[in-house]
């Protein structure tokens, strides 16, 4: 640090380097904004990143004592504007910055005695684990914005749902629903009219479905049974929060929003070759796919400085708008507009009461969560009061071997009730295969909405149901055991050496869009779903928040993707390279003709 | 093209489009399809020249450069190559026997020199190969017994035993593959029907079970497909279509829809028939559509026989004699 | 073209493209010219064939030009058995057809060429199984691959069995796979065929007629058994896909031949395979209780009528009963048919006459 960054004006600062940050500094370079784009961290990814375990274990230390009181309440006492005289003639009003803010919980850490880890930097452990879906949003993103290349996949190798204490493949397409034996010919009939029902009305063709309905009921009416519910609203539409008594609160899901869901998990399966799954994970872990978009950025221009805090943002006095802002080394940067990851700016405007009135219309109809063609798609409503954030219980064990053998990328789904658990609990298994964990070593994630005061208590009994945690836990080594198993080893359960648990922020604090100016985007942390749906379209929202003139185009317009006709180019080649050998031809092409 | 446009219904054959497209097509010859198909343009001349004839409108061809074009392809062995280039073998052999037929002008020909080179192309189980590098198939079955039957002597090869074999390649659908033992296609039985029929073996097959693998090829757009679970393409229009009108069983399809499928394929701008609405039109496709439209009796053209895949009129004058 | 789009006349063309296919064309022809006018002049050495692979690179179907390479081969290959000279040879012929097979899987002078190569026995049987299931993984109806899978299985003595688990699995990734239902009903008559009855003893058992498996051509009846549970996974999965129902017309068809080869052996012998065909009828029956819309039953429905006119002909010898209750409902499915099939009237009608046997005739 030391040198300034020059220029010091941009069409667009973003700090942070998040999914959707990056998506969006990507989204204005390739429209040929300036672009200046800014991490505090030494690292790539935000609250989207992978860790090394080192780095993982530092991480958690750093988050080690409970600060969740003492910031939440943080970013309001620091709202303390003060006027401030620049060199220009122009003045600003500045808002300090936390940079520090305080997304994590409840972070506890247990390592077995003596347990043999492996190599640090051969883990990429995610923050906020998830799965990409084979024919959504991010992989169209990625094509569109010629990423592709930056990343390589693998594709999930099975889904399982856990009932009763055993593994279930779930019959995930058609031809898995052909295969599964333990389905019954009638209910074969009734899941697979329901999968086509969902097709149907992604294709627009009618269904005779109605769309305001809560899905459960509609699955219901449709004569499914618990069991078929439960794959179909978890593990294939992959809703993360209970959708049936007693876990349900608040509005469940609609019929629309979980048959899109649904048609999206359709065009997904089998995308890449038949009988193939409906998701990929990315190799190096989820924190490659910010850094994919940050280099797509990179490429078309923009400019990039990592461990670079910044201070405060500049405000126009008059208009209330964003200015810039200053960076630790004091220097003030100028933007027309201004993207941050959550959690960063305290409400730079006192109430909407404030803004400019010809502002609070077109505003409030740019944001995501108000916005009616949003709630079709994003069937994914958190059980919260509208006044808190929604948090989620993130946990992360590494294991000694593959939940089931000879699978190395596998998705649990543990619906309500499986272990006492109010919501679904996703268990993510990422191992060697995908460059996540060394060697005979495998990371397992669980994710589940918060219910319960802290992380570990709402995940613990599933870590338990899947793995043995006797070695990091000694609480629950007596009735880890479980029932009609003698302790002697028939235990086929993986080994914890390691497991963590926190609580993360998973929703935009209400202050995010509310009581910022049009010019400033607050970009959305990592959702509660197992996916990046959300996280797409918000980003598109947000983007369109920013730059109104980019309006109805998507987050890449005229995606570059690779056309796969024969090319004349290569044949060309091809022919002349031997032609060229021949010397002078004695025959011209033009003879011929 | 938007959504209207593909909503647009055509529901008239462009007979001067089609016949201004064939003719052309000969013309162009700076076109990277005029040299990829090299190899095959024997046959790509008899469909061009049978549709113009279907149309009505042959003498917009050059057909004594044609004639003269065909005769120059014959090899010594006494069958044709695809063009003055290449090699014998039994498909162009068939093409250029079939345009012969088309002018009256198989007297311009050896007969025996090329009935000859059919019969040393048959193997001891009745199969034939479709030229001296042994590839078999149950096509070559047909373009042999095709050949000998316009050539006037079906018996210069083994019938009974050509017909042993065709009928140990039906299926248990009813259908026929390329050799015993494959699966069936809908081009595989046309030849298949059409050789029994030649051989006055029709009642070798199973009619009821192959018409109804047959009409079961039709497809929710009216098209049909080759095979089942596959795309419905206007090429089996004919193929389709041919040997259910040797069985009889015509009837069993909706040739309403099959009709329209067909003129939906036409390119209004260009002329021409493709295999499916909005694709690229070729010769092989406008033949295969026009064929299938005056088997079904429609649009005023010249009729054509099913088996002979030529037209009624060139059948008649050539078994007259 | 087939599948390629069409473009409007009047679209804007990118002169680059225009400039690039008018080279390529040129090219093209002035390869073909430099490879045909060695052809004529009977060149065997290095260089034309060279020349004659890129153009079969570019163009597969060109047989001419395959000709052309296997004069040029045949001395090499039949004669010095095993050279290096010939097992050079041999690989640069497997390199080509492999390459020209990626650019076209259809081409039939292609796979003609690979054939050749095999049946002059210098090519590797398990190497080719290999290819062949790698080419049948990216396109599993491509049936030109399926024929020389069946070309390469019979030359390396593969046993049926093997076979007939790859087009079950085959099923398995894609139950509309008709291909593998095609192959199941070549291989199943042969495995049976070649199978001495004695050795199935404890599965036969139960089976009423211990020779029945010596009839050629009949699997027996707990094999049939076995692929009638299989089909009703798929119909009532996808009861629209139309590759299980043909399979299944034909699993009938054997049904109703054991029936037949049985009629002499009494009442009991027969048992056995009329509890299977009123199994089916009872799956029918339940496959459309499930589905509300009958619109989507036409399957179903023409197989029930079949089933039925089956029965119908197995109780009296000669066919339904007239003015039974089985004929009345065989009308209504037929005329159901009419109408929620429309486009097969034609053969409806003609099968409710008694014009048109599909089923009811043994194999």
């Amino acid at each position: 640090m030391g040198t300034d960054i020059s220029p010091a004006e941009f069409d667009l600062i973003v700090i942070g380097t998040g999914l959707q940050e990056s998506l969006i500094a990507a989204a204005a370079s390739k429209r040929e904004k300036s672009v200046l784009h800014l991490d505090p961290a030494g690292y790539y990814g935000s609250q989207w990143t992978s860790f090394q375990l080192d780095q993982f274990l530092d991480w958690s230390k750093s988050h080690g004592c409970d600060t969740s009181e003492a910031s939440d309440n943080g970013i309001g006492s620091q709202q303390t504007s003060t006027l401030k005289n620049t060199a220009e003639e122009e003045s600003f009003l500045e808002v300090p910055i936390s940079n520090d803010p305080g997304t994590y919980t409840n972070v506890e850490v247990q390592r077995a005695e003596g347990a043999e880890l492996g190599p640090s930097k051969e883990y990429n452990i995610d923050v906020a684990p998830r799965v990409v879906h084979c024919a959504g949003s991010l992989i169209n993103a990625l094509l569109d914005a010629g990423a592709q290349n930056y990343l390589e996949f693998k594709l999930l190798q099975q889904s399982y749902v856990w009932r009763e204490g055993r593994y279930v493949r779930v019959p995930a397409s058609r031809a898995d629903i052909f295969k599964d034996r333990s389905l019954s010919p009638v209910d074969k009939r009734a899941l697979m009219r329901f999968l086509q029902k969902a097709q149907q009305s992604f294709l627009g063709q009618p269904t005779g479905l109605e769309r305001d309905k809560a899905f459960v009921e509609v699955l219901r009416e449709e004569g499914l049974a618990q069991p078929l519910r439960d794959v179909i609203m978890y593990a294939l539409a992959c809703i993360p929060s209970s959708q049936e008594e007693p876990g349900l609160t608040g509005r469940p899901v609609s019929a629309a929003g979980g048959m899109a869901a649904l048609a999206r998990y359709m065009e997904s399966v089998g995308r890449y070759g038949a009988d193939t799954a409906a998701f990929l994970v990315p190799l190096y872990g989820g924190g490659e796919l910010p850094q994919a978009f940050c280099r797509v950025a990179a490429v078309a221009g923009a400019l990039y400085v990592l461990r670079q805090p910044v201070t405060s943002v500049l405000l126009h006095p008059d208009s209330r708008s964003c200015a810039g802002i200053t960076t630790s080394t004091g220097q003030v940067l100028r933007c027309k507009a201004l993207a941050t990851s959550c959690g960063l700016l305290p409400p730079l405007l006192p109430s909407r009461s404030a803004q400019q009135p010809d502002e609070s219309p077109d505003e409030s109809a740019q944001r995501p969560d108000e916005s009616p063609a949003e709630s079709a798609q994003l069937p994914y409503e958190l059980p919260a009061e509208s006044a808190q954030q929604q948090r989620v219980s993130q946990a992360v064990a590494i294991i000694d071997r593959p939940l089931q053998e000879d699978e190395s990328q596998v998705l649990v789904v543990l619906p309500p009730g499986a272990v006492s658990n109010i919501h679904p609990v996703y268990a993510l298994q990422v191992g060697p295969a995908t460059a996540c964990a060394p060697a005979d070593r495998y990371l397992l994630y669980l994710s589940t909405p918060a219910a319960a005061a802290t992380a570990a208590q709402d995940l613990r009994p599933a870590l338990e149901a899947l793995v043995n945690v006797h070695g990091v836990d000694c609480n629950v080594a007596a009735t880890s055991t479980k029932q009609g198993e003698e302790q002697s080893g028939s235990d086929a359960r993986p080994n914890a050496l390691l497991s963590a648990y926190y609580n993360r922020v998973a929703s935009p604090s209400d202050s995010a869009l509310q009581h910022q100016p049009a010019n400033v985007a607050v970009c959305d942390p990592p959702d509660a779903s197992i996916g990046y749906e959300a996280a797409l379209q918000g980003a598109q929202a947000l983007l369109q928040r920013l730059f109104p003139d980019v309006q109805g185009e998507g987050l890449f317009p005229g995606g570059s993707r690779a056309n796969d006709d024969e090319s004349d180019e290569e044949a060309i080649e091809a022919l002349s390279e031997v032609l060229d050998k021949l010397g002078t031809p004695r025959i011209t092409a033009n003879e011929a003709v | 093209m938007s959504a209207k446009d593909l909503n647009k219904v055509i529901n008239t054959l462009l007979r001067d489009k089609h016949a201004q497209y064939i003719a052309s097509f000969e013309k162009n010859k700076e076109s990277f399809e005029f040299y990829a198909t090299e190899h095959f343009r024997m046959s790509g001349v008899y469909w061009g020249v049978t549709a113009m004839q279907l149309l009505g409108n042959l003498d917009l061809m050059d057909n004594d450069a044609i004639l003269a074009w065909v005769l120059s392809c014959q090899r010594e062995d006494g069958g044709f190559g695809g063009s003055e280039r290449h090699d014998s073998h039994l498909l162009y052999t068939l093409s250029a026997i079939q345009i012969l037929a088309l002018y009256g002008a198989l007297d311009r020909i050896n007969a025996d020199r090329t009935l000859s080179y059919i019969s040393s192309l048959q193997q001891a189980d009745g199969s034939f190969a479709g030229d001296t590098w042994g590839e078999i198939d149950t096509r070559f079955s047909y373009c042999a017994l095709l050949c000998c039957s316009l050539l006037g002597n079906l018996h210069a090869v083994n019938v009974p035993k050509a017909v042993s074999y065709i009928v140990s390649c039906q299926n248990i659908d009813g259908g026929f593959g390329c050799t015993a033992g494959n699966e069936s296609h809908a081009g595989q039985v046309f030849c298949c029907v059409a050789a029994l029929h030649l051989a006055g073996a029709l009642d070798r097959l199973d009619r009821d079970l192959t018409c109804w693998w047959l009409c079961e090829r039709q497809t929710k757009s009216g098209g049909l497909n080759g095979r089942p679970e596959k795309l419905q393409d206007v090429c089996y229009s004919w193929w389709c279509l041919s040997a259910l009108s040797i069985l009889d069983c015509l009837h069993w399809i909706d040739r309403d829809a099959l009709s329209s499928f067909i003129l939906q394929c036409q390119d209004e701008e260009r002329g021409g028939i493709a295999d499916r609405p909005e694709d690229m039109v070729d010769v092989f496709h406008t033949f295969f559509g026009i064929a299938g439209l005056s088997l079904m009796g429609l649009c005023d053209l010249e009729p054509i026989d099913p088996t002979y895949a030529l037209p009624v009129s060139t059948v008649h004058s050539i078994r007259g004699t | 073209m087939h599948g390629r789009p069409r473009v409007p006349l009047g679209t804007p063309e990118d002169p680059e493209k225009v400039k690039a296919s008018k080279q390529r064309l040129a090219l093209f022809s002035r390869l073909c010219n430099e490879v045909l006018a060695r052809r004529a002049a009977r060149r065997y050495d290095p260089e034309p064939m060279i020349l004659a692979a890129k153009l079969l690179e570019q163009n597969p179907e060109v047989y001419t030009v395959w000709n052309y390479r296997r004069e040029a081969l045949q001395d090499t290959l039949q004669g010095e058995h095993g050279s290096d000279a010939a097992d050079a040879a041999v690989k640069t012929e497997l390199q080509l057809t492999e390459t020209a097979l990626q650019k076209n899987p259809k081409s039939y002078a292609t796979w003609h060429h690979r054939k050749w190569l095999v049946q002059l026995g210098v090519v590797s049987l398990e190497r080719e199984l290999k290819l062949v299931t790698k080419l049948l993984a990216v396109d599993s109806r491509n049936f030109l691959a399926w024929a020389y899978r069946r070309f390469v299985v019979e030359r390396a003595c593969v046993p049926l069995e093997d076979e007939e688990q790859y087009s079950m699995e085959c099923i398995n990734a894609n139950f509309s796979n008709y291909s593998a239902w095609h192959a199941r009903t070549v291989l199943l008559p042969r495995i049976h065929a070649a199978q001495p009855t004695t050795s199935l003893a404890d599965l036969l058992a139960a089976d009423s007629a211990p020779n029945q498996a010596a009839a050629p051509g009949l699997v027996p009846l707990w094999a049939l058994g076995q692929e009638l549970d299989v089909v009703q996974q798929a119909t009532f999965t996808d009861p629209e896909d139309q590759s299980a129902w043909v399979y299944h017309r034909w699993l009938l068809s054997q049904l109703m031949a054991h029936h037949t080869a049985q009629s002499s052996k009494g009442q009991a012998a027969l048992k056995e395979s009329e509890d299977m065909l009123n199994q089916e009828i009872m799956r029918c029956e339940a496959l459309l209780e499930s589905e509300t819309d009958r619109s989507k039953c036409k399957w179903p429905i023409l197989t029930l009528a079949r089933l039925l006119e089956l029965r119908g002909s197995q109780q009296t010898g000669t066919g339904v009963q007239e003015g039974g209750p089985d004929q009345q409902l065989i009308r209504n499915l037929y005329g159901e048919l009419m109408d929620i099939d429309p486009m097969r009237k034609g053969y409806y009608a003609d099968a409710l006459e008694g014009k048109a046997n599909v089923v009811t005739r043994p194999v």
